[in-house]
């Protein structure tokens, strides 16, 4: 709206577009920006743009015209992302709003994507979604990322937490933003779990005797051992020998403990036949909803991981414009709160609270003030090095 | 005196690719072999081959310090463990496969056909599909289970998931078909005239079949342990549904490497060290007779 009224009159258009002019003069050296920002500084005000901006609810804010402009021209958005996860509806309005075909590719795991960057540093996707730290980590020494332009995700900027952006790995999400976020837990089923220690680490990490064979780890080391590290206090990416040593002896007593190793055991749990499984206190929700035995528990007093999914855009995207404009619809707080609600994940904005449905709010709600900034999350120091080096030989003497 | 060496050349060529009457029969098959065999055998062990980078980069430079791993005692024990698994597989399939094509062809009589057509029949599902219906079946409120508690046979369910025992158990529940196939068609091209020979001249049933049924159907078993024994040892989905992830298979090392810890280099060295056992094993299943059945039943 804001737009519409400053391009109205028509000496605000001149102005426009003089200063379009010196902006042009002094950017020489992007000669092919400069005719487009003359011809956009008039058309914008009545057109596609305008419709646009007119649609948005109350605090949407809108693209910038030039990116708007942009994304119309590219008309398409490749996105590679995890199968059958987000809602259809987040896709479809999007089409349907900005006029443009979205393209889906489907992972099945992080590494895949870390692989064929590894492989083909020139992927002709403008979006990636879903990809948590560690492995943006490593894309990001592969040099295959894309800046991210902020002065085009209005609604990032307004509705981010502090907390999403200021991360050792990236500082000031330069290349990649937060989509959502959660917390590593673990749930039991009431029916035989009764454990005074709850919600200790330590039901999971030093289980009574009779739950041998009945607990269930995720399938993923870092992950896993992350856990092991937040029990005995040390930080889920530590890469100290000793530290890890320690973490090694727990895990390693704790193997006949150990039903499986399942990353999503959502069967194991509703079906009790897992009866501790490390899991995410999201999952937890969901889990809950469909048997109100299983119980999450969110590890207090130690604290957690915090785990990310993350946006991220390949160097060379085809469509950027597009891009830019998909991150920034999904910060709408409405929008924002529609994915968080349907995937049982935490929202990255304060604003979107209000729009989730109240039992989401609810059980967000039960994490204490202050805990997610306290956990830790698996950076540089756990996929690299020594780090890595200890975390892979202490899972390949548990697994073997 | 060079062109008239190069036109000898070229003739010599093109009698070449006029004489060989064969060529457009096997062309395609040959392309077809280095294009999706060799092609893809011929990056992983490129890749076998190559640093890796503090972050999990390929770098350009040669290195045999993936194969060193394999001498770690972690890895040993995996490799000996899929030894065990895919021999144990082998050996319960012949067991259970031998008698069972042994019945259907000695007594199946008109319902032979039907009868090996419920041994395919299972194979036609999805494998994963029916690993699933395994684990349904297995697990501690699974049908067996019930079915035991229920009858008073046991008074706690029995600890089959998760277990190297439901390992086994889903090789043999995949592999079984592959086992009895070969084996059917050396009994089935087996001579009777034999048998009543060796009948007439006095042995015994038992002695009939350990000196001549079993002996002419060595190629059988040979080419069924080449369908059985191969495939056991690259599997990495059974051990990763039945066995929780937390009983390895060599497979499951691979997978490890390269989807879990994207390590490219790592992951083919192991599968290179795989694929070499593999065709040491094929190669001298073959040189003991497994081929004439083998292209039998092709």
């Amino acid at each position: 709206m804001k737009m519409k009224n400053f391009l109205k009159g028509k000496r605000e258009v001149y102005s426009f577009m003089a200063g379009a002019l010196v902006v042009l003069l002094l950017l020489a050296g992007l000669p092919a920006c400069a005719p487009a920002a003359e011809e956009e500084g008039p058309a914008a005000g009545e057109t596609a743009y305008d419709k646009y901006v007119a649609s948005l609810s109350e605090g949407e804010y809108p693209v910038p015209c030039e990116c708007f402009e942009q994304a119309q021209e590219e008309g398409e958005l490749n996105i590679y992302d995890w199968a059958e996860w987000w809602p259809e509806e987040i896709y479809t309005d999007f089409e349907e709003e900005f006029g443009v075909k979205i393209v889906r590719d489907n992972f099945a795991s992080e590494p895949e994507v870390v692989a064929k960057f590894k492989l083909n540093p020139e992927m002709p996707y403008d979006m990636i979604t879903g990809v948590a730290i560690r492995s943006v980590i490593q894309i990001m020494q592969l040099d295959v990322l894309q800046e991210i332009n902020h002065d085009w995700l209005p609604n990032v900027s307004a509705y981010i937490g502090k907390e999403f952006t200021e991360f050792e790995y990236d500082p000031g999400a330069k290349y990649s933003v937060f989509s959502d976020y959660g917390t590593d837990s673990y749930w039991y089923n009431t029916e035989y779990v009764d454990d005074a220690r709850i919600p200790s680490w330590a039901v999971l990490f030093e289980p009574d005797e009779k739950y041998k064979g009945k607990i269930t780890l995720v399938d993923d080391m870092f992950k896993s051992l992350a856990g092991a590290l937040a029990y005995l206090g040390y930080p889920v990416d530590s890469d100290d020998e000793a530290q890890l040593a320690e973490v090694r002896d727990l895990m390693m007593n704790l193997k006949p403990y150990v039903m499986a190793f399942d990353s999503y055991p959502k069967r194991l749990a509703l079906e009790g036949e897992a009866w501790i499984s490390q899991g995410t206190y999201g999952d937890g929700f969901i889990l809950n909803k469909e048997s109100g035995g299983v119980v999450t528990a969110q590890p207090t007093p130690e604290g957690s991981r915090l785990l990310s999914d993350l946006l991220l855009i390949p160097k060379g995207a085809p469509h950027p414009a597009v891009a830019h404009c998909w991150i920034n619809y999904l910060y709408r707080p409405r929008t924002t709160a529609f994915l968080c609600g349907s995937i049982g994940v935490q929202p990255c904005s304060q604003a979107s609270l209000e729009f989730l449905p109240e039992d989401m709010r609810e059980w967000w709600a039960r994490v204490p003030e202050g805990y997610v900034a306290s956990c830790g999350v698996i950076g540089e120091r756990a996929v690299t090095g020594k780090g890595l080096e200890l975390r892979t030989a202490i899972w390949e003497e548990l697994k073997s | 005196m060079s062109s008239s060496k190069s036109v000898g050349l070229r003739e010599k060529a093109a009698k070449f690719l006029s004489d060989q009457v064969y060529l457009p029969y096997v062309g395609p098959i040959s392309i077809w072999i280095l294009l999706f065999v060799f092609a893809p055998l011929g990056v992983v062990l490129y890749f076998s081959f190559l640093r890796v980078g503090p972050f999990g980069q390929i770098l350009n430079s040669f290195t045999l310090e993936h194969y060193r791993l394999m001498l770690k005692p972690t890895y040993i024990q995996v490799f000996m463990r899929t030894f065990v698994f895919s021999f144990g597989t082998n050996i319960i399939c012949l067991l259970i496969g031998y008698p069972l094509a042994y019945f259907i062809v000695r007594c199946g009589g008109k319902w032979k056909t039907f009868l090996m057509f419920l041994v395919i029949v299972p194979s036609w599902t999805c494998y994963l599909i029916r690993l699933y219906a395994l684990k349904t079946l297995t697990g501690n409120g699974g049908l067996i289970n019930e079915a035991l508690l229920n009858l008073g046979l046991i008074s706690s369910p029995l600890n089959i998931l998760y277990t190297p025992f439901a390992v086994v158990l889903g090789l043999v529940f995949g592999f079984l078909p592959f086992m009895v196939l070969p084996i059917y068609a050396s009994l089935e091209g087996l001579d009777p005239s034999l048998l009543e020979a060796s009948e007439d001249l006095g042995a015994t049933p038992l002695k009939r079949f350990f000196t001549v049924t079993l002996p002419l159907t060595k190629g059988g078993i040979l080419a069924g342990t080449i369908l059985v024994f191969i495939p056991s040892l690259g599997e990495w989905l059974v051990p990763m549904l039945l066995g929780g992830a937390k009983v390895m298979m060599a497979g499951n090392l691979i997978e490890e490497q390269y989807i879990k810890l994207g390590n490219i280099p790592a992951g083919s060295s192991i599968a290179v060290v795989l694929t070499t056992i593999v065709v040491l094993i094929i190669y001298l299943s073959v040189k003991m007779g497994g081929e004439e059945v083998l292209e039998r039943m092709m």
